[in-house]
């Protein structure tokens, strides 16, 4: 341990009682006192010396004679004393602080000298690592498990897969040639303010996903369209895309009528699920007849916005669609020709608006006759606000009375806000048992999602279980957006 | 019941519904048919087979997953990473000890602990950032500076965002 060593260069007197009051002149007394002991104290050694080893130090022994004198005197001694103190305190101080700038040194110097060991430990870790030792299958598997859960993978460099692609030589190597990381991605189109590095990094994705099928969500808002005072197909991005077209399983495109008609016939596509979205008004000229998306595997199908026209499905493809969807404000829902027209349909979803004192759907005619669907196994009834408060079930029920179904095990009715007042019994016509007993399925669900629950809840949920269907009424607390209408299908 | 022998030379018998989980010894069995002989596990350490037929133990008599269950999860794009809350618990080991249950997963065929192996460490990586990966699994960064800086200019289109 550091101890410094100060050299002796001067005595510290201190009198063992007050200085001032040993110069007091007593009788029988010295003014300095023979009996009092002075202390040399040199730091941490202390010396006890007498006063006539005091008067050899102080070298002039005149004493003086009167009071004045003396105190001038010891004043002087004083100061000369305490100078020297302080030149003493000096180098201490000065040697000390010598001390730590070596022992800073002493510190950067083993502080390095870890860093280098840490790094060594960490090498040798990483050559024993398990990590290491993982067949490039299984570090595959891992790798597709880090992707987010959503269904169009959103780009981000603290997610996977670019994620991946920072930690070592190794994992970007197995993460960029593994083609599933890749194969869905959520772009959205700035217009003119796609910067030219975003685009470069949706090239380096789709490259990565070699010709894996994509699921591409293309989202560009109406206010970038404001911006685009061109054809949307001379921007790097839209052409990229567009030159992918052929790999898109799963499409979801969200911008005006002019942008998806560009889109649409820029490209060649094979999607199976499709779901267009389309902003009410654009800035871009529409193509003026709806264009119709050549595809020919297609199984899935939403539309949502009133200018996304069922024909914009090419109608070839309509007996083999198996979910359909529609969220179409200020179009009438017809549903037995929805029925008619998609005979493969497993599940409808439709969302009802209020217009005119009725519900936006087609009445059928007084004649009509019973349709029936062999399919269609769960049908879902979204409500708009005004649906709910001034719409009522009658013209459904009508519907439901000309419709068998013989494979439907569920019939939803959904409020799309949590807080809407809605009430079972309204919406609980008897033409939903009747509906329920044309079907041939074991076990039936009536659901009423963010509904209030009926007051007699119970005796309803007995006379349903004896037609062997099961009442479930909940208020999940949270409105459904359109996107969630849509996606839960997909 | 079947024998079993594993690296450092453990013994375990167990019940043959319990150890068909496995596709490997399942096949194996199938190949040999009913035998004494003891099946040796030259990959597969006492400590981790014990791990394993524990979680078989537990998932006993479940349906086992089809051979195209990959790929419809491939297709469907399903990647939740949830976990039941007894296999949360069964995978919570030590690092070493996962990655060894992991191992011994594929090479026993056993696709659900599998699964459940590689979602837990996808789960371990998610949410942190590279520095704490390596840290995480003494990972060395061998990037050379050119690839440090090509990393970087790729990422320039996030600093915009």
């Amino acid at each position: 341990m550091f101890e410094p060593r100060v050299p002796l260069r001067t005595a510290v007197y201190e009198t063992e009682v007050p200085f001032c009051s040993t110069i007091v002149p007593q009788k029988n007394m010295s003014p300095l006192t023979e009996t009092s002991l002075v202390h040399c104290r040199a730091m941490d050694s202390v010396a006890v010396v007498s006063t006539k080893q005091l008067d050899t130090v102080l070298c002039t022994m005149n004493f003086p004679n009167s009071l004045l004198e003396m105190e001038i005197y010891e004043a002087r001694i004083a100061l000369q004393r305490d100078a020297e103190e302080l030149l003493n305190i000096d180098s201490v101080v000065d040697s000390l602080q010598a001390e730590i700038e070596a022992i800073y040194i002493r510190v950067a110097i083993q502080q390095e000298k870890r860093r280098a060991v840490e790094t060594r430990i960490l090498e040798n870790k990483a050559r024993i690592s398990p990590a290491r030792f993982l067949p490039t299958e299984i570090l595959q598997q891992i790798f597709k498990s880090c992707l987010p859960n959503d269904r169009y993978v959103v780009p981000h460099i603290m997610s996977a897969p670019l994620l991946l692609c920072q930690i070592c030589r190794r994992w970007r190597n197995i993460a960029l040639a593994t083609p599933e990381l890749w194969s869905s991605i959520d772009v959205h189109d700035w217009g003119v303010w796609t910067a030219d590095f975003y685009t470069a990094m949706v090239t380096r994705w789709l490259a990565a996903a070699r010709n894996r099928p994509l699921a591409v969500s293309v989202m560009c808002l109406q206010k970038w369209d404001w911006f685009r005072q061109y054809d949307p197909t001379q921007s790097g991005l839209f052409r990229l895309l567009a030159s992918h077209s052929a790999q898109f399983r799963d499409l979801h495109i969200q911008a005006s009528r002019g942008y998806i008609d560009a889109f649409i016939a820029s490209g060649s596509y094979a999607v199976t699920h499709i779901l267009i979205s389309v902003m009410p008004t654009s800035f871009l000229v529409n193509s003026g007849h709806p264009l119709t998306l050549g595809t020919s595997n297609i199984t899935h199908v939403a539309l949502c916005g009133k200018e996304a026209l069922i024909k914009l499905i090419p109608r070839a493809t309509f007996p083999q669609i198996t979910h359909l969807t529609l969220d179409r404000p200020g179009a009438e829902i017809d549903f037995m020709k929805i029925l008619l027209d998609f005979p493969a349909l497993v599940e409808l979803k439709v969302k009802l608006f209020f217009h005119n004192e009725n519900l936006e759907i087609v009445h059928p005619p007084p004649d009509a006759m019973t349709l029936k669907h062999q399919a269609l196994e769960i049908l879902s009834i979204y409500l708009s606000e005004d649906a709910l408060q001034f719409g009522d079930v009658t013209p459904l029920a009508r519907i439901f009375d000309l419709l068998s179904l013989p494979s439907l095990r569920e019939l939803a009715f959904v409020a799309l806000g949590p807080g809407w007042e809605a009430t079972v019994d309204e919406w609980l016509p008897d033409s939903v048992k009747v509906l329920f007993s044309g079907s041939s399925c074991s076990a039936k669900r009536l659901l009423y999602r963010n509904f209030k629950r009926p007051l007699d809840m119970i005796d309803s949920r007995e006379q349903l279980r004896t037609l062997a269907i099961d009442l479930r009424v909940d208020n999940v607390g949270f409105g459904c957006h359109w996107y969630d209408i849509v996606s839960q299908q997909f | 019941m079947v024998h079993l022998v594993t690296s450092d030379n453990v013994e375990f018998v167990v019940d043959k519904e319990v150890v068909e989980r496995s596709v490997l010894i399942k096949n194996m069995l199938e190949d040999v048919g009913e035998t004494d002989q003891s099946i040796p596990l030259a990959n597969v350490s006492s400590a981790v087979l014990r791990k394993v037929i524990e979680y078989c133990e537990h998932h006993r008599g479940e349906p086992l997953p089809s051979a195209d269950a990959d790929q419809n999860q491939d297709e469907t794009r399903k990647r939740t990473t949830d976990i039941s809350e007894w296999d949360q618990k069964f995978i919570t080991v030590d690092q070493e000890m996962l990655f060894e249950i992991i191992l011994a997963a594929n090479y026993l065929d056993i696709k659900s602990l599998l699964d459940v192996g590689c979602k837990t460490v996808a789960n371990m990586i998610k949410g942190k950032t590279p520095d704490e990966i390596r840290r995480l699994f003494n990972i060395v960064n061998d990037f050379t500076p050119e690839e440090e800086a090509q990393i970087k200019k790729e990422n320039e289109w996030a600093e915009d965002r």
